[in-house]
Parts: C-alpha cells; structure tokens; sequence
C-alpha cells in the first residue's frame, strides 16, 4: 500500500504524543519502517511535514520567506519580529524572483511582491 | 510597427497597477499525458480555470477532478511546459469563449482562437458576448414544439424522417456509410432554402483527420455555405483536452444566436471520438471506469450536451437550436454502449447500411429502422401530402423483396407493387453534394407516387428526374415551383398543372 508523507508525518506524531515507547526508539522504528517500505525519498517531505503539523497543533503558522538574494541582518531580524513565538519562519532565496520577496502562509496562500510576479503581470496584456 | 510596439509598451507601463493580494496557490504534484494533478487550492470549483505558471509562459488548465487531497486539472495550452513544481493560481472563471456574429465564415478552436489565419476575432471588445462552455439546457416552460422544418435537401430525409428546427436528430452508421455527407448536404441545403430564416451552421469536428476537415472547409467555402456557417475544429492532432471540449463550443456558439432569435443547426461528427476521448481523460485522471472502461457519467456528458438543443418560445425569442450528433457504429451494432445511449437520447435517428451503400443505394437509408420522433410537424403540407404513402409503400415493397426470391409466378398487382418499390427507390437515391429544394422534391415524389413514372424503364429514371426538373424550371418555375415554394401546400390548380407539365415532359423524352 502506498503511504503519504502526510500519513507517515500524522502516524510518527501520534506515537510520540502517546509516549508508550521513548522518543529516540519511536524515531528509529520509524526510520526503519520507512525504509521498509521503500519510502526513503520521501523523508524531506514527511519531515517538513511533521514541523507543519507541529506549528499548526501549538497554534502557530508556518510562514516561508522566499527573497530574491540574500537579505540584511537588519531585514531578517525586523521580519522575526513580526511573527510570534509559536510560529515557524524559514527563510530560502530564488532568483527567479528577480527581485524582491514572496511570503508563503502555510503552503497555501502567499504575497507576491517579486518583480517576477510584477512583469509577469505587466507583459500579460501586451 | 516597432513604434507601434514601443507604444503600446508604454501605454502599459504608465497604466500598470499592482495590488498585491494575499492568494491562493497551488503546487504542480505529477503532470503528464495532457493531465496535472495539483497541491493546495483548497477552494478551486469545478470546471474553473487555472493558470499554471511556468518557466516560459502561463498554461491555462481546467479543474476536473476535486479530491481530497489534489485537484485534477485537464491542461488547455501547451502541456509540454508544465513541470512539477510550477505554482498554479486561480481565476475565479469558469471556461467561455467569446460568441458573436463575428464567428460566421471562420474556422475556430475549441477555445475560440482562429485556425483560418483571416485575422484576430473580437478586436473589439465591445462586440461580442462570452459564453460558457457548460451550460444549463432551457427549461420547460421556455420551450416550445417544434413546427418548423429543417430541410436538410435529401429526398429520402425529407421525406420519410423529417427534421425540424430545435429537435436532435441522430445520424448513426458504419464508418464510410455517408454519415459526414448527409450532415454536408444539410448545411449545403440551407442556402437554397429561402422561405424560412436563414439558419447558422455550426460543424464540430472531433477527432477527424486534418485533411478531412481541410475538404469539408473547401467544400464549403466553394459552395458559398461559409457564408452561414463556423468551423470549430479539434483534429485527432490535438489534445484529448480540445477534443473534449470542442462540442461545449458549438452548443455554446449555437446558443448564442439561439438566444438572440435566430435559428442554429450544430453537428457533432462524431460523438463516438469524443466519447473515446473522455474516456481516455477520465482514466488518466483516475476516475473508476465503468462499463467498456468509460466513466459512470458517459451518458451525462451527452445528455447535458445534446438537451441543450430546443426550439424556444415566443416570450423568448423564437429561436432554435437544431442538433445532429453522428455516431460511428462498429459492424452495424446500434445496440453497442454509447450508439444506444445517444439513440435514447435524441428524438429520432437516421440509420446507414453499409449493405445498402454497396448496392448502390445512396443515401444508404435504412428507412424501416430510422425514425423521426417529431414526424410530419415538421413537414410543409405538400410534403405531407406526397409522402404520406411512401413509407408504406417502401415497407411492403421490402417485404415483397425477399418474396421475389423464392417465387417465380407473380400476379399482376403483385408485380405492379415490385415495379413501384423498384420506381421509389431510385428515385429516393440521390449524389452527395447536391441537396434538392423541397419543391422540386415534392413535384418528384408526387409523380412517383401517382403512377407517372410506371412506365418508365428503371434504368432511364436518374436521366428522366433531370430532365423533368429541366423541363419545370424553364417551363413551369412560377406556376409549379414558386407555388410550391412559397406557400408549401400543393392544391388542387397547382396538382392539375403539375400533372399536365409531367405528361408534356414524358411525350417530349420518350
């Protein structure tokens, strides 16, 4: 049977909420069924998978920073600021944007205020 | 032109505004085969247009499937661009295409764009209206009988399975029976077809060779038929997305002018592709198949087309939406899945034989098992007075056929039964590519049937037809013809003198 990330990430954070067993054995048995199933290419997902689940169970938002080239120290720590404690921030750089950034709201909406996004717009009627 | 370019580059940049929203997107999870199915956009509807962001250009797809965890979008544009990973945004629209009179004499997409390279459609915006693809069929109440004829030119249809404006009619046979050509003839017929409005013609080619589709546009074109009539093309080249959709654009370009009064005539050749092509859309996106591996709504995907067919009332408009769906047949099983689907469907069908094509017989009618359900309302009154007998007369000609064979001695009135079937049945074959006017169709059938040609030898009659409808255009056009023609009823003057031109024409030929 064919098993998602998501179904995987819920499974592993339900064992470690229950803790009948201790933490590093729940890991490493689920490690090992993983791999069983021949799942291993899907650890990066199930792992930002589980931080997901994670953000949104403590009442938090998983926000994604996307900038076009890397941001100043001043920038980063005024957008820490704005996001809570309970909320997840990470922080990646894609040129394709050109210019500017992209703020991702749990995986599902974003602001785009790249200059991609901009041009992209502007040849559109032309 | 390059200061044309940098102008309307500037208009553009000075009238450039960015409201930067917080949206939805969507992520590319798996595409291929003409499919993608799609992470995210919780709130997409069905049937709404999205819009692929990929490296080189923005890819229009169409939200199929709505599961749980991933959309299942149809892509509209070029599917080779669309990689994993792309982002993929809502439009909050679902599929249109703008309609207007602006589409008559050209040859389109299933999206609306001109294949004919006569120039952009709808520069203009103010012109035209958008249409959806999907649309709800008229109510009841905003319809109303069908009373006017179609004439689609072709003696044996006119006669035998009469179609009128509003009712579908399906055109049902073996692959090369004549199916295309009857559909022809019928868009051909509406030029000459002057005592009723003009009906707009409408021919879907799905899945057809591009150089069947190349002819049937010359052949047109040649005749003039362009002139009340638009091409919506999706090849067998194209994607199975287009094909799929090609239909949805002639019901919707047909509604068009239903709504705005006029009559339509749309024709799907065929619907037995595109049933092959949603089949083949619905298992790549998974969907369970059913029987013969189509998808359990096989039946709906024509129903919902096919009832959008009607003749509207007066508080409406007036206007009617005419449909002639074809369906290929394999070994001449019409109890096959979706033949029977579409025959239970329509209000009658129009079956070809492929035994009665290579007899000779063409069109190859199977007048004993084509049915119009609509019948003789929408027939002119001559007509009705020359055609009534002649299917009884064909039937028990047919039951004789087989008699003949294993009898040797004939009575008199037996032979005389033969004669007449003999004499009906050629007069009923007819060239494809030569739709005849209904009065000269009545002044035939009418000779026929009243035992004028009787003493005609059969293979003299084609010759006789052609010099009888010589000798009545020059002889007997405004007292015959233009009778027939503009008041559709045949008399008693204008039968005495139908009689005398007939019996002066017979002494002047034999």
């Amino acid at each position: 049977m064919k098993y998602k990330p998501e179904d995987y990430a819920k499974a592993l954070l339900a064992v470690l909420r229950e803790k009948k067993i201790p933490e590093h054995k729940a890991v490493e048995r689920f490690i090992a069924l993983v791999r069983k199933n021949g799942d291993q290419r899907l650890f990066p997902k199930i792992i930002e998978t589980v931080e997901t689940l994670q953000t949104k169970e403590a009442g938090g938002t998983v926000v994604h920073l996307e900038f076009a080239r890397e941001a100043s120290t001043v920038l980063h720590h005024k957008l820490n600021t704005v996001f809570g404690e309970k909320d997840r921030v990470k922080t990646s750089y894609n040129q394709r944007l050109i210019a500017g950034a992209r703020v991702v709201i749990d995986g599902e909406q974003e602001w785009d205020y790249s200059l991609e996004r901009k041009l992209r717009k502007l040849f559109k009627n032309v | 032109m390059s200061f044309d370019i940098i102008e309307k580059l500037k208009k553009e940049i000075e009238g450039f505004k960015d409201n930067v929203q917080l949206e939805h997107f969507g992520i590319v999870a798996e595409a291929g085969d003409g499919i993608a199915r799609i992470t995210g956009l919780r709130g997409a509807l069905s049937q709404e247009l999205l819009i692929i962001e990929t490296e080189k250009k923005e890819v229009t797809a169409l939200a199929f499937n709505l599961e749980e965890h991933f959309i299942g979008v149809v892509i509209l544009g070029d599917s080779g661009a669309v990689k994993v990973g792309d982002r993929v945004h809502q439009t909050n629209k679902v599929l249109s295409i703008r309609v207007g009179d602006e589409l008559i004499g050209r040859v389109i997409n299933p999206l609306g764009e001109p294949l004919d390279g006569k120039g952009v459609l709808f520069t203009d915006t103010s012109r035209g209206k958008d249409y959806t693809l999907e649309r709800s069929a008229p109510s009841v109440l905003m319809r109303e009988s069908v009373n006017t004829p179609l004439h689609t030119g072709i003696k044996a249809i006119d006669s035998m399975i009469p179609i009128g404006r509003g009712q579908r009619e399906l055109i049902i046979g073996d692959r090369q029976t004549g199916k295309t050509a009857i559909a022809l003839d019928t868009i051909l017929n509406q030029k000459q077809d002057r005592e009723r409005s003009q009906v707009i013609c409408i021919y879907v080619a799905i899945g057809q060779k591009n150089s069947k589709i190349a002819k049937i546009i010359h052949l047109l074109s040649d005749a003039g038929a362009l002139a009340y009539s638009i091409v919506v093309s999706a090849p067998a080249s194209s994607s199975a997305a287009l094909q799929y959709l090609a239909p949805f654009t002639g019901a919707a370009i047909g509604e068009y002018f239903m709504d705005h009064g006029k009559d339509a005539l749309v024709i799907y050749d065929d619907l037995s592709k595109h049933a092959d092509t949603y089949r083949q859309l619905s298992l790549i996106l998974k969907r369970p198949p059913g029987r013969e591996a189509y998808p359990g709504d096989i039946f709906y995907l024509h129903a919902r087309l096919l009832e959008r067919a009607a003749k509207l009332n007066k508080e409406n408009g007036g206007g009617s939406l005419t449909a002639l769906p074809l369906i290929e047949t394999k070994l001449g099983d019409v109890s096959a899945y979706i033949p029977t689907n579409v025959i239970s469907i329509t209000d009658g069908q129009i079956y070809l034989e492929s035994d009665l094509f290579y007899k000779g017989i063409r069109p190859a009618v199977n007048v004993g098992l084509s049915v119009s359900r609509v019948g003789s309302a929408a027939q002119t009154k001559a007509m009705k007075q020359v055609a009534g007998k002649l299917r009884l007369e064909l039937a028990q000609f047919r039951e004789l056929q087989a008699f003949v064979q294993f009898a040797s001695d004939l009575d008199d009135a037996t032979k005389k039964q033969i004669q007449r079937g003999e004499l009906l049945t050629e007069s009923l074959k007819q060239v494809d590519g030569e739709p005849m006017s209904i009065e000269k169709q009545v002044a035939l059938l009418y000779a026929v049937t009243n035992g004028f040609f009787d003493d005609l030898v059969l293979e003299e009659v084609p010759q006789f037809i052609t010099k009888l409808f010589d000798f009545l255009e020059k002889l007997y056009q405004e007292s015959i013809l233009t009778v027939l023609a503009t008041t559709g009823v045949l008399d008693d003057k204008t039968k005495q003198t139908l009689d005398l031109a007939i019996q002066e024409c017979k002494k002047l030929n034999t």
